[in-house]
């Protein structure tokens, strides 16, 4: 079954362009210009994943204004901000509103779609509890590849696809140095190294929650981040 | 020369006002003087042309030789001084043939007697060669109405002498007194009533003075001498007329052909000087000035006179004088108008007046000018010079906090003097609009890269997908080609645009920054370990001295500020170029810096290396290089309230940048 994808995006050449990209991958699209016609298209009918731009023609937020409705209408529906706008301040505004990832124009419709089939893949991860899964395990960190889930000490952290590709980038050589340019790749994300510190920060900020001893994501200045392995607990165990 | 005093030098112009009333006194001082002399020379002249007929007689028929018997104030002690004869010094004097002997003889009434005192000098006296000889000699012959009377004098013995005349009749006290280079004869007469004349011989050794060429004594009492002394008495009832004729606070004299003193209008009243003050005294020497000669001022008894004027007036010419007395500040005004009789000169009418009043009254009123207009120049002077140095300094002020605002030290808004009213405070409201423009263009500049990026990343984006889109097509291999080519320069724009993003997202960074307390020597030289790792084959150091240096600061920020420079200084320097990171604290500082060996700056950039989009890197790189980096850094040690230096290391030993934090 064809999965339905929506675009808000006031900017029409784009919104053909990534309608096409996302066609021809075999998504079932529908574009909208504006937040009005979206959101009465979107009350008919709710779309599998929403790709929204933050600037919509004349409000320059209708973009967040739009998924604060939109998550009255659906707590689960993945949404992707895409936008110009690269603040860590829009970041921060557009994910504590509810949106599953955040991603700038210069992403390349392969990084695009990319992220679109991680979204979707963690939904049905997420569908379909219980299927096997990948597992990696970091003392307390359990790891879902397949779910896109976390947790620490068992209780879970609820992180966004760019945090946890930077997490997964991390505990898979844990001790070890990843530059930020290696965990851009990881996370499939191009943007600058400022943007990767902000994340980090928010992740530490999450785990902080579950557990205020939290000390694992170290900073090594000058170079990148790591995990800093727990000496008291076993290192790497798999569990395929 | 500052507003200041500019504005002083001008106030002194003011002095001009004092130095005009200075001119108008003196005019006025002039102008009084002119007519108080004109007064004085019709006097004069009335008196002259109006002689009683015994002085005119006195002065026609003048006998060849003369002394007019001064009338004495006191009566002369019989001691053989001559301290008490007023102007001793003044009288007839006489030689012998030989120029050996010299006398001096003095002549005068007082009392109803008349006194008269011979000084004899020997010329060739020393003190150890006294030519005095035993037999020292006076003849005394003395005609009058009283009968002719012949006086013997001999130095038997110095002391009080009696003396009778020849054959009795006259007789006389006197008194001898022996002087270093001779000796002195004082002799007290009996009065002579009306005219009479005198004669005396002289002998001392072979030296002899006659006051006549000969004079011959003969025993039954009969004298010829042919050339008789006449004894002229001062006209008592003349001086009364004078006295009577000249104006107040003046005096009057009538002078014979030699100068000597025939009538005397009396005694001038001596005024005190202590009636005018030192202040007065200089003020009127200020206006009067000392244009003429100080003529002695005739004084009482004076029993000659012979100042230029009276000489000039015995020459037939009219003349004054003024002449101001430098002590008390009296100014004496002394007009001569000659007495003609017969055609001819033959005496003077002297007149001088003391006019203090009048010129006084002038001075105090001119002190009073001087001082109120002195006082006001000042007044006028310290006034304008108190509100210039307030104008300057008003205006320091603002020129101060202007050029304060251009370099970025002082907000706009805190720019003073701008709610005065006057010129001062427009033009400081002015300024402020113009920094505030100034500011607001800098900011735009600032933000501009940031805005501009903002607008073309939709652009890019279209071109980005539309390539993307593109190439997930079937292409023949020339159009992948082109493709390709496309793809890299749309990659190329990508990271031009995230670059000058940069500075906007770090300045967002900036607000949302984590400020903490955080151990900077740790940081470096964790920092340089990481640099080693990422930047292999680089010889990086951390020079570090102190253990630990704690400051609150945001240690991200330092890090990626560390970053830009580590990256600038291992791009500028080649492969064998040792960095240097090193951490130092001073005096309420922390110093961050980044030294590399093998480049310099070049000197015209040193000022605006930190500013944003200015390159130090001439070769193209790979990736493209808009100089942000340095502006990241400056943002950042702004944001710790620091400063950043770019330097040249002495003898050519590199660069260094150094980012100083404040403690």
């Amino acid at each position: 079954m064809q999965r339905h994808i929506a675009i808000v995006e006031d900017e029409a050449t784009i919104r053909h362009n990534y309608e096409d990209a996302l066609r021809r991958y075999g998504y079932h699209v529908s574009g909208y210009s504006g937040r009005s016609d979206a959101l009465a298209a979107f009350t008919r009918r709710l779309p599998e994943l929403v790709i929204i731009d933050v600037g919509l023609g004349d409000e320059p937020e209708g973009g967040f204004e739009l998924c604060r409705e939109l998550r009255g209408l659906s707590r689960s529906l993945p949404i992707i901000f895409l936008t110009a706008r690269d603040s860590d301040l829009d970041v921060i505004s557009g994910l504590r509103l509810g949106a599953d990832d955040y991603l700038t124009k210069d992403i390349s419709l392969q990084h695009l779609i990319a992220r679109v089939v991680a979204l979707f893949r963690r939904v049905e991860a997420l569908s379909s509890r219980g299927a096997d899964d990948q597992l990696l395990q970091r003392g307390p960190l359990k790891f879902s590849v397949e779910r896109m889930e976390v947790s620490w000490n068992e209780q879970p952290v609820d992180l966004t696809v760019t945090e946890f590709w930077i997490i997964h980038s991390l505990i898979r050589h844990p001790g070890h140095v990843r530059t930020r340019p290696q965990l851009m790749d990881d996370a499939r994300v191009v943007v600058d190294d400022q943007t990767i510190t902000s994340h980090v920060k928010r992740i530490r900020r999450k785990f902080l929650a579950v557990d205020p001893g939290f000390d694992q994501l170290d900073t090594v200045y000058g170079a990148g981040y790591r995990w800093k392995p727990l000496a008291s607990t076993a290192e790497v165990t798999d569990t395929a | 020369m500052t507003l200041r005093n500019r504005l002083l030098a001008l106030s002194l112009l003011t002095l001009l006002l004092p130095w005009f009333g200075w001119k108008l006194l003196q005019e006025l001082e002039g102008f009084l003087r002119e007519s108080q002399e004109i007064a004085l020379l019709s006097t004069a002249r009335t008196l002259a042309g109006a002689l009683p007929f015994e002085s005119q007689s006195q002065l026609l028929y003048a006998p060849g030789r003369y002394v007019v018997l001064r009338g004495l104030e006191r009566t002369p002690v019989l001691d053989g001084f001559d301290d008490d004869w007023p102007y001793a010094q003044q009288g007839l004097t006489a030689s012998s043939a030989d120029g050996l002997l010299h006398v001096r003889f003095l002549a005068g009434t007082a009392d109803g007697g008349l006194f008269v005192l011979f000084e004899v000098t020997h010329a060739a006296t020393t003190p150890q060669h006294p030519v005095k000889t035993p037999d020292e000699r006076i003849e005394l012959l003395l005609r009058s109405p009283r009968g002719l009377w012949r006086f013997d004098i001999r130095s038997e013995a110095p002391g009080p002498l009696q003396l009778f005349s020849d054959g009795g009749g006259g007789q006389a006290e006197g008194y001898w007194r022996d002087t270093a280079e001779g000796y002195r004869l004082e002799l007290a007469l009996p009065a002579v009533a009306g005219n009479a004349d005198t004669g005396f011989i002289i002998t001392s050794g072979p030296s002899q003075i006659a006051s006549g060429s000969i004079s011959g004594v003969d025993p039954r009492g009969r004298v010829e001498a042919q050339q008789w002394i006449t004894l002229i008495p001062q006209r008592t009832e003349l001086s009364a007329m004078l006295a009577g004729a000249v104006p107040e606070a003046s005096r009057a004299w009538l002078v014979n052909q030699d100068g000597w003193v025939l009538a005397d209008s009396g005694l001038v009243a001596e005024r005190g000087a202590q009636q005018t003050t030192w202040l007065q005294r200089l003020l009127y020497r200020l206006v009067a000035g000392s244009r003429t000669a100080l003529e002695p001022a005739v004084t009482n008894h004076q029993p000659r006179l012979q100042s230029a004027t009276v000489s000039e007036a015995l020459a037939g010419r009219e003349s004054r004088h003024w002449s101001q007395d430098p002590e008390t500040a009296t100014v004496h005004n002394l007009v001569a108008v000659p007495v003609q009789l017969e055609g001819k000169t033959r005496g003077a009418i002297v007149l001088q007046s003391s006019s203090e009043g009048l010129l006084l009254a002038t001075n105090r009123a001119f002190g009073r000018l001087l001082i109120t207009t002195l006082a006001l120049t000042f007044g006028l002077a310290g006034g304008m010079w108190y509100f210039a140095t307030r104008l300057s300094r008003r205006v320091r002020r603002l020129s101060g906090a202007v050029s304060q605002a251009m370099q970025g030290g002082v907000a706009v808004g805190v720019l003073p003097l701008t709610s005065d009213r006057d010129e001062l405070g427009e033009l400081a409201r002015n300024n402020a609009k113009l920094l505030r423009a100034v500011a607001d263009y800098n900011l735009y500049l600032q933000t501009l890269a940031g805005k501009l990026s903002h607008e073309l990343k939709t652009p890019l984006a279209i071109t980005r997908s539309s390539l993307d889109n593109l190439s997930s097509r079937p292409l023949d291999p020339e159009a992948q080609r082109f493709l390709q080519r496309a793809q890299e320069g749309v990659e190329r724009q990508a990271a031009i645009v995230r670059a000058m993003s940069e500075a906007n997202r770090l300045e967002a960074s900036i607000r949302v920054a984590e400020w903490e307390q955080a151990d900077l020597v740790e940081l470096v030289t964790k920092c340089a370990g990481g640099y080693r790792a990422a930047y292999p084959g680089r010889r990086i150091q951390a020079d570090v001295s102190l253990t630990t240096i704690n400051l609150r600061c945001a240690p991200e920020l330092l890090v990626q500020a560390l970053d830009k420079l580590v990256d600038n200084a291992i791009t500028l320097s080649s492969e064998s170029d040792e960095v240097h990171l090193a951490v130092r604290r001073t005096d309420g500082q922390v110093h961050l810096s980044v030294r590399n060996s093998g480049t310099r700056l070049p000197a015209e950039f040193q000022e605006r290396i930190f500013d944003s989009l200015v390159s130090l890197r001439d070769k193209r790189g790979a990736t493209p290089h808009l100089g942000l980096g340095l502006y990241i850094v400056r943002l950042v040690a702004v944001a710790h309230g620091g400063s950043v230096e770019a330097r040249n290391l002495p003898q050519d030993q590199g660069v260094e940048f150094i980012i100083h934090l404040p403690a």
